[in-house]
């Protein structure tokens, strides 16, 4: 009798990033471009004998803006499940007046975490976020794979004033992870000439040239007051076109669980009162697929749970009743309904959190022995949700019964 | 010394004190823009030195000088100095100096003139609200003084660069 209730259940999903996406605002306006010509010219206007003369025009003073070189960046932290693929984001914002390029390296912090990611793997790399996803999608352009940390690479991109450029260094999750490690990572940025994978210099402030366009760094630094963690001193220091960030990849593990309980609703003998798991009785699955609050969002794909061969399928989902006894009790719905389905989402529209069913479309379908629960279905897409989706602290409850022959 | 060389020496005779005219302007007027930095003196003491303007970015403050001599035979009677505001900088609030000189402003672009507090500019809103130094696009200066033949005088202003 025991193997009567044993059944094998089996969970397909997966987890969505949960990190915070790319800041894609535009910095402050930093100013007047480099190269404009900026001239001053007074006018006169005055009498001679009485007699208006004017007006008349000074000279024209004129100076020329130089090349202000200023850049910012931030660090994204981000919480993500253990997996391939996994990415830090860093955005730097080109502060000066000139169209930029830059190179960039990664260096892994040592002390203040406690693992670090791998990046032998075949995406590993540092790459340009094109789409602003704060992942690794199609599409996204490939600056290096497998960097070694403290060699630069270049951005072949040019970024013009006040705009940003995310840049996403992926790698994978090492073995042996648990919940709650972290890996931190800073990046370093170095400015580069527009068009060119030339290091900007700065112009000898002795032979200034009034008429000519002077390279003028303005960056700060991060390393005099705060040394950075795994990070080469005077990596960055002030004024040298160079600038870091850092951020942390928390490693989080998945929220979700899958309970399956049982009750015995009704045998021949008993009815439902005190009934006993005998041939002929009907048992009530529960099966709950729940995400964990503060765990990271999920996909659901498919659940099967494959049935004993001892125990028959319900087509009709009895409720246990004994309005019928000695014969069974009624339909909880309708005949040939032998599912019921409940779910506690958010979902705005499209979701209904109880219905009863045997209908593939619906998502619920036995055959063969085998349930078969899709989530594409069961937890349509909707407005803020994607098919299949569980957000923290949801769940979805699937009920059947089945008869114990 | 025929009629035709004749008529050709008269001619040349005639252009000549205009073009000695010409070339003798009754003003020098001109501008400059400079900045300041600091450096130590030879007392080791930091003070701030003008230079010309040749290392400008965003911020740089610039100084403008306008200078004017007199170099005709007569006194510059009522000189008045119309400066706009270089395009892609903003006037620094107060910054406008000259000696005996009354300074007023425009926010319409040179068409009206008048001292700070009378100023008034339309906001986002269209209320009338004051002018701030930003919203200034012409300085003007009234000399109090003629200037007489030789003399000298400077007004000048600062401008931040956008």
């Amino acid at each position: 009798m025991k193997n009567t209730f044993r059944s094998s259940i089996i969970l397909v999903m997966s987890l969505v990033l949960t990190g915070l996406l790319a800041s894609t605002a535009l910095a402050a306006d930093v100013g007047t471009d480099a190269g404009t010509n900026i001239g001053n010219t007074a006018a006169i206007t005055y009498s001679i004998g009485g007699i208006s003369q004017g007006p008349e025009n000074s000279t024209t003073a004129t100076i020329v803006v130089d090349n202000l070189v200023d850049l910012s960046m931030t660090g994204t932290d981000t919480a993500n499940v253990s997996g391939t693929d996994q990415a830090v984001l860093f955005t730097i914002s080109n502060d000066g007046n000139e169209d930029q390029r830059y190179q960039v390296t990664f260096y892994a912090e040592t002390t203040s975490d406690n693992t670090d990611m791998t990046f032998a793997s075949a995406n590993s790399g540092l790459y340009i976020d094109v789409d602003a996803s704060g992942d690794l999608s199609a599409g996204d352009t490939t600056i290096q794979l497998n960097p070694v940390s403290g060699t630069y690479y270049p951005v072949i991109l040019d970024v013009a004033p006040d705009a940003t450029l995310d840049i996403l260094l992926v790698g994978d999750t090492p073995a042996g992870v648990t919940s709650g490690q972290t890996a931190e990572y800073t990046l370093v940025a170095q400015t580069l000439d527009a068009g060119t994978t030339t290091v900007t210099q700065e112009d000898d402030t002795t032979l200034d040239d009034q008429a000519a366009i002077d390279v003028v760094f303005a960056d700060g630094e991060a390393q005099t007051t705060d040394a950075v963690d795994g990070v080469p001193a005077s990596t960055d220091i002030d004024e040298d076109g160079k600038i870091l960030a850092s951020a942390t990849y928390t490693f989080q593990g998945s929220g979700v669980t899958v309970t399956k309980t049982y009750a015995v609703l009704w045998d021949p003998i008993n009815g439902a009162t005190n009934p006993k798991a005998i041939p002929g009785a009907y048992v009530k699955y529960t099966l709950v697929v729940a995400n964990a609050l503060g765990s990271p969002t999920a996909i659901l794909n498919q659940v099967t749970d494959s049935l004993d061969g001892a125990l028959a399928f319900d087509i009709d989902l009895i409720d246990g009743s004994d309005d019928n006894f000695p014969a069974v009790g009624d339909p909880e719905s309708a005949a040939g309904s032998g599912f019921k389905v409940v779910h506690a989402t958010s979902r705005p529209t499209t979701a209904v959190t109880q219905y009863f069913t045997s209908a593939t479309a619906d998502g619920v379908v036995h055959s063969g022995g085998l349930v078969t629960a899709s989530f594409a279905n069961i937890l349509a897409g909707d407005a803020g949700y994607t098919d299949g989706e569980l957000k923290p602290d949801e769940s979805v409850t699937l009920y059947f019964n089945a008869i114990i022959q | 010394m025929n009629i035709k060389k004749a008529l050709i020496l008269m001619t040349l005779l005639l252009l000549l004190p205009l073009t000695a005219f010409a070339q003798q302007e009754t003003i020098k007027f001109d501008s400059i823009a400079e900045i300041e930095v600091e450096v130590i003196n030879e007392q080791g003491e930091k003070v701030l030195v003008r230079k010309a303007a040749d290392r400008v970015i965003p911020g740089t403050i610039v100084i403008y000088t306008n200078s004017l001599i007199n170099q005709g035979a007569a006194a510059i009677e009522g000189p008045v100095i119309d400066n706009p505001v270089p395009a892609n900088t903003e006037y620094l609030r107060g910054s406008a100096m000259g000696a005996d000189a009354t300074i007023i402003f425009s926010v319409d672009g040179g068409a009206n003139y008048d001292v700070p507090a009378k100023l008034m500019v339309t906001d986002a809103s269209g209320q009338a609200v004051p002018a701030e130094a930003k919203d200034y696009t012409h300085i003007r200066w009234q000399l109090a003084n003629d200037l007489p033949p030789g003399g000298t005088t400077k007004v000048e202003f600062r401008a931040k660069v956008k």
